[in-house]
């Protein structure tokens, strides 16, 4: 806290030193500053800082928390031309991302078949450690397939429909993916996991909209009170792990050959331009279609197990994707930097995009009121829906944080459930869990987290990004 | 023989493990490792499995033979129960010496076990492997 400097209310900046290219800058309220203290996240923040034709400032979301190199919730961009590609600042979880689907069932209607409902979605949605992907072991052309084509790929195949596509990002299909630079062990760790949610804290809840803040916005979208939605996080699971162990080793390589000088190990970063960077931007966007896909597909089974556990029809259930976002990525985006439009690599570890109104890459029905913006909370709590604002544009590179963050180790979060029942507890709170894995539970209760409402409050009072509405869980699948 | 702290992370698993020679720090992680994939005390020795670990530098060596596994827990979905590594040719385990591992357990069965996180990689991050008044210590953090 000593070496930081207040610029707004909820704005911080770390100021440049030693080998910082930049500032840093982490947006939070004083609460949750206080909060972080000493935390070993805001070294990284440094860290970041150091990345060669880093542009701005090393940013923080106010959900920040220690990672490794980046800090989970860091958001750098480089310059696209001169500057670096570090997969660290991606992460393993390429394309980790979230989406949220909305129904045209109302809360009490998914309250009285709930248990129905959530035991459904369990038998039909793949959880957990070794868990067999709803299409097993795909062929090395079908795997392809998916990894240039995304979730178009996986609408090819009768998973959803196209209308889905225009409401995910890129349009559900990263351009310039690149299958022949992923390496067989990567191959094999996907093969048998298109379409699963994995462990962790990926997640797949069902809840209904407790509060709209912008009545508006929310029409636009087509929310309102008390609608039952559904939100799926996952991401590129072990093919997407896989791809980033590779090319890691590749960029400790490159830091070596380019004279790259990094505080941290992890960081290792090589340039845009150069084969090691065009490979693993390749290979990172391959991966990331496989995100997209993975989450394509859970929706089609998801729809299906709500129809059957609601007793409905697809038509009465009318389930419609308002928006899948990534939150661990790096995109060749055009932002305007001292006045000037500059290609930059944006890369976003625990960060989402938070493009205001009018931005082309949008869907035309909410390119008026900018990007939704999905925050989900922990299990017991709340998730919000925010849009994009102007502000991020010119503040953060358009972009926003991605959930709570975490609060407790996991050990921590364990050591504090002994003697406790966490499903009972989650029970209390309204909410009713089925998960693989006690220990994933116990790793995963509400208070692992930070309250999402003082990060929500934090990036609204910092202007990157604006509350539209809040979701109230009731059921949760996890792994 | 082996000593294992486990490290505050907020996000992942830190671990540093303690031992006398380099073949037990490498049992000691592997033992680490598959502890944090399954309840190890549910898995059986229904195959066993023999791997090489070339000569390399102690770091190098540690994260090859990390990474072998973890690739065999979620690329070959199998659980490793016990582990055995040995120096080739019977002489004391140095950065010349070839090691040979042997592994026992069997295939994963979501049903059967008890199977608690997959491990996405082992990172770089603060990753440091030494030796110091004749104990081998290791400290990495695995990314879950």
């Amino acid at each position: 806290m000593k070496s930081l400097k207040r610029i707004d209310s909820h704005l911080w900046e770390i100021p440049r030193e030693g080998g910082m290219r930049v500032p840093g800058r982490i947006f939070a309220s004083p609460e949750l500053m206080r909060n972080l203290g000493e935390d070993p996240c805001i070294e990284q923040v440094r860290n970041v800082a150091h990345l060669p034709g880093i542009v701005g400032w090393s940013l923080a979301m106010p959900d920040i928390h220690w990672g490794y190199g980046f800090p989970i919730g860091g958001v750098a961009a480089t310059d696209a031309g001169e500057g670096v590609i570090s997969p660290g600042g991606v992460g393993y979880d390429i394309n980790c991302g979230v989406r949220l689907l909305a129904t045209g069932i109302r809360r009490e209607g998914l309250a009285r078949r709930l248990r129905e409902t959530l035991t459904e979605l369990f038998n039909s949605v793949p959880t957990g450690v070794g868990s067999q992907g709803a299409i097993p072991d795909l062929s090395r052309t079908d795997l392809e397939r998916f990894l240039e084509g995304g979730a178009r790929r996986a609408v090819e195949l009768g998973y959803g429909s196209g209308r889905d596509l225009e409401f995910i990002e890129e349009g559900g299909r990263e351009r310039g993916a690149y299958a022949g630079c992923l390496s067989d062990r990567a191959r094999q760790r996907g093969a048998r996991q298109m379409g699963t949610l994995g462990s962790g804290n990926h997640f797949l809840e069902l809840g209904y909209v407790e509060e709209i803040y912008l009545a508006e916005e929310a029409r636009l979208l087509g929310l309102s009170p008390d609608q039952v939605v559904a939100i799926i996080h996952t991401g590129s699971r072990g093919l997407g792990y896989q791809v980033c162990d590779d090319h890691l080793k590749q960029a400790r390589k490159a830091v070596s050959r380019y004279g790259i000088r990094l505080p941290d190990a992890q960081l290792a970063a090589m340039p845009l331009d150069s084969s090691e960077g065009r490979a693993y931007l390749g290979a990172m966007r391959a991966a990331a279609n496989f995100a997209f896909a993975n989450r394509q597909i859970i929706s089609a089974l998801c729809e299906k197990a709500l129809c059957r556990g609601l007793g409905v029809d697809a038509g009465e259930l009318r389930m419609r994707l308002i928006y899948d976002l990534s939150h661990n990525i790096a995109r060749i985006e055009s932002h305007e930097v001292k006045g000037k439009k500059r290609n930059l690599c944006v890369h976003r570890k625990g960060a989402t995009r938070s493009f205001g109104p009018g931005s082309k890459t949008l869907p035309e029905a909410y390119r008026a009121v900018g990007q939704p913006v999905l925050i989900p909370g922990d299990m017991g709590r709340y998730s919000y829906l925010c849009l994009g604002s102007e502000e991020a544009m010119a503040l953060s590179f358009g972009s926003a944080c991605h959930g709570a963050g975490r609060l407790l180790s996991r050990r921590e979060a364990q050591r504090r459930c002994r003697g406790r029942d966490p499903l009972e507890e989650l029970r209390g709170m309204g909410v009713r869990v089925l998960a693989r894995g006690k220990r994933s539970v116990a790793e995963e209760v509400p208070e692992a987290y930070k309250d999402v409402s003082a990060v929500v409050r934090a990036v609204s009072e910092a202007g990157i990004c604006r509350p539209l509405a809040r979701f109230r869980p009731l059921g949760v699948i996890k792994g | 023989m082996t000593d294992l702290t486990w490290l505050d992370h907020t996000a992942d698993a830190g671990l540093e493990i303690r031992a006398p020679d380099f073949s037990g720090l490498l049992e000691g992680c592997a033992e680490a490792l598959y502890d944090l994939v399954c309840d190890r005390a549910g898995v059986a020795e229904l195959l066993g499995l023999r791997m090489r670990l070339p000569p390399a530098p102690p770091e190098e060596r540690l994260r090859y033979w990390l990474e072998e596994l973890i690739f065999l827990a979620h690329g070959e979905a199998l659980l490793l129960h016990r582990f055995q590594v040995r120096p080739a040719g019977g002489e004391s385990a140095d950065e010349s010496t070839e090691l040979t591992a042997e592994m026992y357990g069997e295939p994963a069965d979501p049903v059967r076990h008890e199977l608690y996180h997959e491990v996405k990689a082992l990172t770089y991050h603060r990753y440091e492997v030494r030796r110091k008044a004749g104990l081998w210590t290791a400290r990495f953090v695995f990314d879950l």
